[in-house]
């Protein structure tokens, strides 16, 4: 056919491989991408390096080299040390909490349960309601005269919950779980299905009790699944930024549930410093990237 | 693994917990739904009534006769019906070159797909605010909708690849010995059997896009651009919040999501199902 009689042409044969169409598919995606998103990353990248903010549109203004400047600011800056810690507290609490329920649940759910489907949507459906929404029943469970206080009585803390120091991140990692669970039950039953059911057999008949089957057959049998759960739920915890911007009053009492990104929002778009909220991006970023492989060298070594 | 448990008090322990598990996910919506339907004079009584005493519709009122959360529901719909269709059309050929189509840049492609997924999407808010303010785009619809679009679609690549290679591979093997070309493979036969994967997926496109808060609040100023979930928190008075208020104009945005997600429920699992097995 005609492709016998084509001179040879390496590199474009190398880029086109076998279905040369697949680069015209993929075409607007990469687009889409390389304007959209590869631009902003370099400009932030670049900013993070300026005193940097935000004029007129082509008003021609002074934004000076600072080198690292802006990075030197966030790690002296009190706000900034207290996001990064309060992102420990949220991961510390987060991620064994989902980790455990998510796939307890996951198990629960792959059984033959009278009403599974029932429960399964009603796992999935905080995952699907906006936070907005969720937020203002939160904030009254949680309100000095609310549904919470109410049952405890005397026994809630002073000042209440959302206000004080010490619950308020708490709180809005136990609102992130709860939300999110529904998520990461799918995400395990999925990997459920792919545990061979002749391994339970074999502990069955070796004398395993339904404890000791789940210890050694199903959570090394979904150990891949781990390793995401873990990192897309750090990579939330880095991320959180609705939770204190509303539930808390955008990082209240006294800046005690600040977030990094609560703190970028504040910074460059309320307080026009852009540069500076570009370089707690960049550390995010890295932070991020260099967790999730920590994470993922650690879980999957042998 | 829990199914046959030996003993009666075993399976008894076990359907307590499920339960008391799902009340916990379950219960804050029906407070939502409880706050949203009492008079609010009910909703100030210390301490509160568990079950509702009263059935009253003054929150409702309140939110279909303040014209920005009217006109905040049509920015919702259009801005996430919006996105839909682009990722649907973007994502659909892109997850189709990358499941069946051998091409020299499958690889690049992948990781770039998966470097979006991985990165903090705020960690470009401040730049995207800058290029949209050059481009005069902020406060309009694409403000919002091209970065929606930029973090909903790995997702939908990542679900449509994994719908796409669950198609035997026989069908479209057949239509090329017809002497159908990949892009008539893909228009003719794949993408007719895949419809149900891309409607599932289309829909938590859609869910994604019409809870998001974070770009909405940073790009829409007025009530000509916002969505619902910037309008929510703003039901206030001078002096306090109007928690029923929130509360109804939750339910209304929250009720359709969760009817489309029951009706579709199966497949959404599924589909997650099929996405995480690789």
């Amino acid at each position: 056919m005609a492709v016998a009689a084509r001179p040879p042409r390496r590199l474009i044969n190398r880029i086109a491989g076998r279905h040369p169409v697949g680069v015209a598919f993929a075409a607007p995606y990469m687009i889409f991408l390389v304007v959209i998103y590869a631009y902003p990353i370099i400009l932030a990248i670049y900013m993070s390096f300026h005193d940097y903010f935000f004029a007129a549109p082509g008003a021609h203004v002074d934004r000076p080299f600072i080198g690292l400047d802006n990075y030197i600011t966030a790690f002296e800056d009190p706000a900034f040390r207290r996001a990064l810690f309060n992102v420990v507290v949220f991961l510390v609490i987060n991620v064994p909490l989902t980790v455990g329920l998510a796939l307890v649940l996951a198990s629960a759910l792959n059984t033959a349960l009278p009403f599974r489907t029932f429960f399964r949507a009603s796992y999935y459906l905080p995952y699907v309601t906006a936070s907005v929404a969720l937020i203002g029943v939160w904030l009254w469970l949680f309100n000095s005269d609310g549904l919470v206080n109410a049952i405890i009585g005397e026994a809630g803390p002073d000042p209440t919950w959302l206000v004080n120091r010490f619950w308020a991140m708490p709180i809005i990692a136990l609102f992130a779980t709860w939300k999110q669970l529904g998520f990461y039950v799918l995400v395990y039953l999925a990997a459920l299905q792919n545990v061979p059911q002749e391994l339970y057999d074999a502990a069955a008949v070796d004398g395993a009790g339904k404890l000791r089957s789940f210890q050694h057959v199903t959570v090394p049998g979904v150990r891949s699944a781990t390793t995401l759960v873990i990192i897309l739920a750090t990579i939330v915890g880095a991320n959180f930024f609705t939770e204190p911007y509303l539930l808390t009053g955008g990082g209240g009492p006294n800046g005690a549930s600040i977030s990094p990104v609560l703190l970028m929002y504040q910074e460059g778009i309320e307080q026009n410093k852009p540069g500076y909220a570009a370089a707690i991006g960049v550390i995010l970023a890295i932070g991020v990237v260099v967790v999730s492989l920590v994470n993922r060298f650690l879980l999957e070594r042998d | 693994m829990f199914g046959d448990f030996e003993t009666r008090w075993g399976k008894v322990l076990f359907y307590v917990l499920i339960t008391v598990f799902v009340l916990m996910t379950i219960s804050p919506l029906l407070w939502m739904a409880k706050m949203a339907l009492v008079s609010p004079a009910e909703l100030d009584v210390y301490p509160p009534k568990i079950l509702p005493e009263s059935l009253d519709f003054t929150s409702f009122k309140t939110i279909f006769g303040d014209a920005r959360f009217r006109s905040a529901l049509v920015n919702t719909v259009v801005i996430a019906g919006f996105t839909t269709v682009i990722c649907l059309s973007v994502g659909s050929i892109a997850a189709y070159a990358l499941a069946r189509l051998k091409f020299g840049l499958r690889g690049p492609v992948l990781s770039m797909i998966l470097a979006v997924a991985f990165f903090p999407a705020v960690a470009i808010i401040a730049p995207l605010f800058l290029q949209f303010t050059n481009w005069g785009i902020v406060n309009t619809y694409q403000s919002m909708i091209i970065p929606d679009v930029l973090f909903a679609l790995p997702l939908t690549v990542y679900l449509l690849v994994a719908y796409f290679r669950e198609l035997p591979l026989d069908i479209e093997e057949a239509a090329k010995v017809d002497g159908a070309s990949p892009m008539q493979a893909f228009f003719r036969v794949t993408l007719p059997l895949s419809i149900p994967g891309v409607v599932t997926t289309g829909l938590l496109c859609f869910i994604f896009a019409a809870t998001e808060f974070l770009f909405a609040n940073t790009f829409a100023f007025d009530s000509s651009t916002q969505p619902v979930t910037v309008i929510i928190p703003q039901f206030a008075t001078q002096y306090r919040t109007d928690y029923g208020a929130q509360a109804a104009a939750s339910m209304v945005v929250t009720i359709p999501l969760t009817i489309l997600v029951l009706a579709f429920q199966r497949r959404i699992v599924s589909g997650l199902t099929a996405g995480a097995v690789k």
